[in-house]
């Protein structure tokens, strides 16, 4: 069992993808299909790396989603309203969002209030701000965007050059002395403190940072989406808390293994959705008669993500028996 | 141990100043404001957060980072359940009422099952949870509710017992009187309460700290459902996901009564209080004529505000 500690998530994924291939075919491998899977699940990547980033560092961030909200609300008012070009109205998005996430850093780091409940009541302001800027859903983005966004660059599909890219980043910022601050505090904030990081610098950054990626996650549901919602982010928040749980790597205390995991956890959230779907469209082609509701496809992957939530959470939280657990 | 008492008699005088303080705003925007009917319209409004915040407080007293963020899907598969059983008969009633209650209990034992026994923080797996009942409620009703309340039940969430003090009203303060003998007089509350502050000293004086958690996730469950039905009773007409709204404040309400996220200590009092609070600053909002966004964003300030002021940690080199 020791040797599977931290490793669920790579394994939920290995199971959850041979099961798509049963039901799927060989043609899971194809460019098509493996660029439309990451297509449309690109911004609950990017979610669940933001997500990962700030839990590597013993926080949590809820108003992630409603942060690519706004991110998604700003680029569409920005780029439709205001005659900003795509590329300006993008970086004012990643600006608001690592604001966001500066006062986010601020209040939890030197008012010391716990981040679940900070993020909460930020995530309600968020989501009043973002039907501020952009009351009706509406709007539209270059055609060359979605365009580029759902095509394929020398054969690979983009939506996996960009995932790519931004682990590769993300892992070879790992070789900053700063990162492995970033793990002491998550690790224990008072033996950080004790050996000299600056835990609530550490911490303001992090939150920044995380709320970069964020807004960066809700630029690619802008090109996926092709248009605005703020009501589309929501979501976003516990799918991204529930990747990077399922990843397994959590109190790992390695930057590397936070990255992979949550990748991980997240890829498995998206096959599963591809699971449930291709199972339900099999028993549509199979067995005419029967209805079946779209209701049920939801209740199923969500039951399928509480499971993935235990078994990797259940693995790794063997060994620290405490007396408490009488 | 007179400097705690003296902080939690502070904590009393400002909760108590503020509510003052917002309830002569309130005058000053508008003199209906402290009408009786007004008055009794803001004490259901807070009568039916107060039940969701009761479950929420044992909850967050429970320690390990507890929070019950399924309330919301409890209270709205509640209202669902109990608004097609009614069937606008009160014969159905008293079936409704219990079955309400047994749903919660169920829902709150699955809660329990991921949360203590599985260990998955309770944030991720309540919202999983609550998730998952709002599939169960499109299931349940196709996505569109048909039923009605029992006469009686809306009788009694709807009229008043005295010019101001509404039947609800009067319901929530025996739970008042219920959750304070449940805290403070119980063999539950005191373990509840050495579980939240410290469950390994706890557990090696004796506490069976997974059944005191366990039970504490079904009570919470069961007191969002009869909030839910509750809540049929008073709208009249219930939609999917009608109990939604509740989730936020209900652990606002906590945490401004004073009640410690890290579990242990705090009481019931403190959340009545919260909760009078934030209902009178939503009619505020809702009489200011603030739109949906102005009100999100009301919402979020005065709460990180409330945060600020109350949930400060101690800084670490102490």
């Amino acid at each position: 069992m020791s040797r599977l500690k931290g490793k669920t998530g790579y394994l939920l994924l290995a199971g959850a993808i041979v099961i798509n291939i049963c039901l799927q075919g060989m043609n899971f491998f194809s460019v098509n299909s493996i660029g439309a899977l990451l297509a449309t699940n690109l911004p609950l990547l990017m979610a669940a790396l933001a997500q990962a980033v700030i839990m590597a560092a013993g926080g949590i961030d809820i108003s992630i989603g409603n942060t690519m909200a706004l991110s998604n609300g700003v680029v569409i008012v920005c780029y439709n309203l205001y005659g900003i070009s795509f590329a300006g109205s993008v970086l004012i998005a990643v600006l608001s969002g690592a604001a966001v996430g500066l006062v986010n850093g601020v209040i939890i780091a030197c008012f010391r209030v716990p981040p679940l409940l900070v993020t909460f009541a930020m995530s309600t302001f968020i989501r009043g701000l973002s039907l501020t800027v952009l009351p009706k859903p509406g709007g539209e983005v270059p055609e060359a965007v979605y365009q580029t966004y759902g095509g394929t660059f020398l054969h690979i599909p983009v939506p996996l050059l960009i995932i790519g890219a931004a682990v590769v980043l993300l892992i070879l910022a790992g070789r900053q002395k700063s990162v492995s601050h970033l793990t002491a505090v998550g690790s224990s904030e008072r033996n950080a403190y004790a050996s000299g990081v600056g835990v609530e610098r550490v911490k303001i950054i992090v939150y920044g940072a995380g709320g970069m990626i964020a807004a960066f996650a809700g630029i690619c549901l802008t090109a996926l989406t092709a248009t605005g919602d703020v009501r589309n982010g929501e979501a976003f928040a516990l799918q991204s808390i529930a990747a990077v749980i399922i990843g397994g790597m959590l109190g790992s205390g390695k930057w590397k293994n936070y990255i992979l995991g949550a990748l991980s956890g997240a890829l498995f959230l998206a096959v599963v959705n591809n699971i449930v779907f291709y199972a339900f469209s099999c028993i549509a082609v199979n067995f005419p008669g029967i209805q079946i509701s779209t209701y049920y496809q939801q209740l199923l992957s969500n039951f399928i993500i509480i499971f993935g939530l235990m078994s990797a959470v259940l693995s790794g939280a063997k060994k620290k028996r405490r007396a408490a657990d009488v | 141990m007179s400097k705690v008492k003296n902080k939690i008699w502070n904590q009393g005088v400002v909760l108590g100043v503020i509510t003052i303080l917002l309830l002569l705003a309130g005058c000053m925007l508008n003199r209906q404001f402290l009408k009786p009917s007004n008055i009794a319209n803001i004490l259901i409004m807070a009568s039916l957060l107060g039940f969701v915040a009761s479950g929420q407080t044992l909850v967050v007293l429970s320690g390990n980072d507890g929070l019950d963020l399924s309330v919301g899907g409890v209270m709205s598969l509640g209202a669902v359940v109990s608004y097609i059983l009614m069937n606008g008969k009160n014969a159905n009633f008293f079936v409704a009422f219990i079955v309400t209650l047994i749903l919660g209990g169920v829902v709150g034992l699955c809660n329990a099952a991921g949360i203590v026994i599985a260990k998955i923080p309770a944030l991720v797996m309540t919202l999983a949870v609550s998730n998952a009942l709002t599939s169960v409620q499109q299931l349940l009703t196709g996505g569109n509710p048909k039923g009605a309340p029992a006469p009686l039940a809306s009788r009694i969430a709807t009229s008043r017992a005295a010019a101001f003090l509404p039947w609800l009203a009067v319901i929530w303060i025996v739970l008042m009187a219920g959750m304070y003998l449940l805290l403070s007089r119980s063999a539950y509350g005191k373990q509840l309460y050495a579980v939240g502050s410290n469950d390994t000293a706890a557990a090696l004086s004796g506490v069976q700290v997974r059944k005191i958690r366990i039970c504490t996730y079904v009570i919470c469950g069961v007191l969002s459902a009869f909030a839910g039905f509750w809540l049929c009773a008073y709208n009249g007409v219930i939609y999917v996901n009608a109990g939604a709204s509740y989730v936020m404040p209900s652990v606002a309400a906590v945490v401004i009564g004073g009640t410690s996220v890290a579990g242990g200590k705090g009481d019931y009092t403190g959340t009545v209080a919260g909760t009078i609070i934030l209902t009178i600053v939503s009619s505020l909002l809702v009489m200011m004529d603030m739109n949906e966004a102005g009100k999100f964003m009301m919402n979020g300030i005065i709460l990180l505000v409330l945060l600020v002021i109350y949930t400060r940690h101690p800084k670490i080199r102490q």
